[in-house]
């Protein structure tokens, strides 16, 4: 329904400029329908090995004022399967200012709902035509927990240096995280009802980049809370047995580090990123429960431009989840803490609005799938697993 | 020790890929076409790569950036881009989406011909575009000032 409403909605636009009160408006968009077929287990969807379709919706508008102050909006609606929120959400509102404060440079402060720069993608990887490959390298820009990681309610400075060569360009912002209803059951588990809060997070980055060189980092300091809904528990396997444990009040702090280096020449690029995340939880099963934890990635992708609408992927990727300094937490079995997935992947641009991908995706390995802090995998769970995902999008 | 290994393998792969000389060529056979009423006499290819590729957003005088181009099919736009910028057209293209769809920037707007190109910054407040010297019999009509790169 609400899907329904979006596209006829943004169906009356096309890309458009009309002044306003001295300044411009301009709205644009994107449409898009996908589908992703996996071979089985339940990174998709609840049922094992049910495929699902991909639609990736957004809507943006910009006010830009006569002077140095933009205003801008974009409404995002995605579905890709029961495991994700499928709603319309509001994925930045934000007002810039910009100045110049050093020569050969700009400044730009913002305020409101803003995208989290990590790596190379994330701020706009809901965005067809910004992305390398229908889904994401895992490892660094994990769909299971997407949602926690795409905006922040705050405030940023972000300041833009024009070099001899190059650019560098920094930025430090401060704000909550933007969660929505599934985090719990994307990280806990689907019993694990109950309210998240963020505290005041803190993140930076800086990404210098040339004709043949992007170099990125990015570092997040985020803490969450968790209030358990009544009766919200976790099914914990004991000796064969499912046990159901409470859920308690809970508290995480996360860092979570970036690292991204990409070379491109005419007709080819590679991109090499590496991630750190280190958890510390307090709480969640017993009070006095405590447990660190790491979830890293890396992966390396080539990519090959065969003519300027046709390109050619092949990644590998690798990621990896332990927990450590918590005798009573049970061992984790390979099954459930790494993933490593090779990717193939064409792209092509059809023309400037429009564009159509597809993709394999051969993994081994569950540490993808939801929750991420489960320690088994279910029965149904098969090791080596394939998906195939494709996707066609039109820009507006 | 199967995790150090898998480091050591990416980063060795990224690295060996990484060695190739590029050529840059001159950029002396373009001419900076400005709306008149932007204050600016000079421009260098470090001003123009930032502000072609959206990442600069203002003049200095707080008047907004409104880039003007060709359309990205026709062999000048890919030129200027290569040529002056010193970049290549599929990272422009792909920093104007990721500055467009991250709210950071106006998207440029992409004309068939110079005499559109003219016309569309002479119109736009702030506007900069660009032009082959050996175009310039295009029509001037009074509302853009032409700049050497330097």
């Amino acid at each position: 329904m609400a899907r329904s409403f979006l596209l006829t909605f943004i169906s009356s636009f096309s890309i458009a400029s009309t002044s306003v009160l001295g300044g411009q408006i301009t709205t644009e968009g994107v449409v898009s329908i996908g589908y992703l077929a996996p071979s089985a287990n339940t990174f998709v969807n609840e049922e094992a090995g049910k495929d699902a379709i991909l639609s990736e919706n957004v809507f943006r508008i910009t006010y830009t004022a006569d002077s140095r102050v933009a205003l801008s909006g974009q409404l995002v609606y995605r579905e890709a399967g029961d495991n994700y929120e499928n709603e319309l959400r509001v994925d930045f509102l934000q007002l810039d200012f910009r100045f110049t404060w050093l020569e050969d440079s700009e400044q730009t402060f913002t305020v409101g709902r803003f995208k989290s720069r990590q790596g190379l993608y994330n701020e706009s990887r809901d965005v067809p035509f910004t992305r390398p490959s229908v889904l994401l390298p895992q490892s660094v820009y994990l769909d299971t927990t997407r949602n926690f990681y795409l905006s922040t309610d705050g405030f940023r400075l972000q300041s833009f240096h024009s070099l001899e060569e190059s650019d560098l360009t920094f930025g430090y912002s401060v704000g909550k995280s933007v969660l929505d209803d599934q985090f719990s059951s994307v990280t806990l588990a689907k019993t694990a009802t109950g309210d998240w809060k963020s505290e005041n997070n803190h993140y930076m980055d800086a990404r210098w980049e040339s004709q043949n060189w992007t170099l990125g980092v990015s570092f997040a300091d985020v803490s969450l809370d968790y209030q358990p809904a009544p009766g919200a528990y976790i099914p914990v396997d004991i000796n064969g047995m499912t046990i159901p444990i409470p859920m308690v009040y809970g508290a995480f702090d996360a860092t979570f580090q970036t690292y991204s280096l990409q070379y491109r020449q005419a007709n080819w690029e590679i991109t090499f990123e590496k991630i750190e995340r280190n958890f510390d939880t307090e709480g969640f099963l017993a009070s006095s429960n405590r447990a660190k934890s790491d979830l890293d990635g890396q992966y390396v992708q080539f990519r090959y431009f065969f003519s300027e609408s046709l390109t050619g992927l092949i990644r590998y990727d690798v990621m990896d989840f332990s927990i450590y300094q918590n005798p009573s937490s049970p061992p984790l079995n390979d099954d459930a803490s790494q993933a490593k997935d090779t990717t193939i992947g064409l792209l092509w641009n059809i023309s400037d609005s429009w564009q159509f991908s597809v993709e394999q995706h051969f993994i081994k390995g569950g540490a993808w799938i939801p929750p991420i802090s489960k320690t088994t995998v279910g029965d149904s769970f098969k090791s080596n697993w394939s998906l195939l995902a494709a996707q066609i999008s039109y820009k507006f | 020790m199967t995790k150090l290994k898998h480091h050591i393998l990416l980063m060795i792969t990224a690295v060996m890929c990484s060695v190739v000389v590029f050529a840059k060529p001159p950029p002396d056979s373009y001419l900076i076409v400005v709306n008149s009423e932007v204050k600016v006499e000079s421009v260098s290819s470090k001003d123009l790569r930032s502000l072609f590729t959206l990442k600069r957003q203002l003049w200095q005088d707080g008047t907004p950036v409104q880039v003007v181009t060709l359309q990205s099919k026709m062999s000048d736009h890919s030129e200027f881009i290569q040529s002056v910028l010193r970049l290549f057209p599929y990272q422009v293209k792909r920093l104007w989406e990721r500055q467009v769809f991250t709210g950071s920037a106006r998207r440029p707007i992409q004309v068939d011909n110079y005499e559109k190109l003219i016309e569309q910054v002479g119109n736009t407040r702030g506007a900069i575009g660009y032009i082959k010297q050996s175009q310039l019999k295009a029509k001037n009509n009074g509302k853009v000032i032409f700049i050497n790169i330097h």
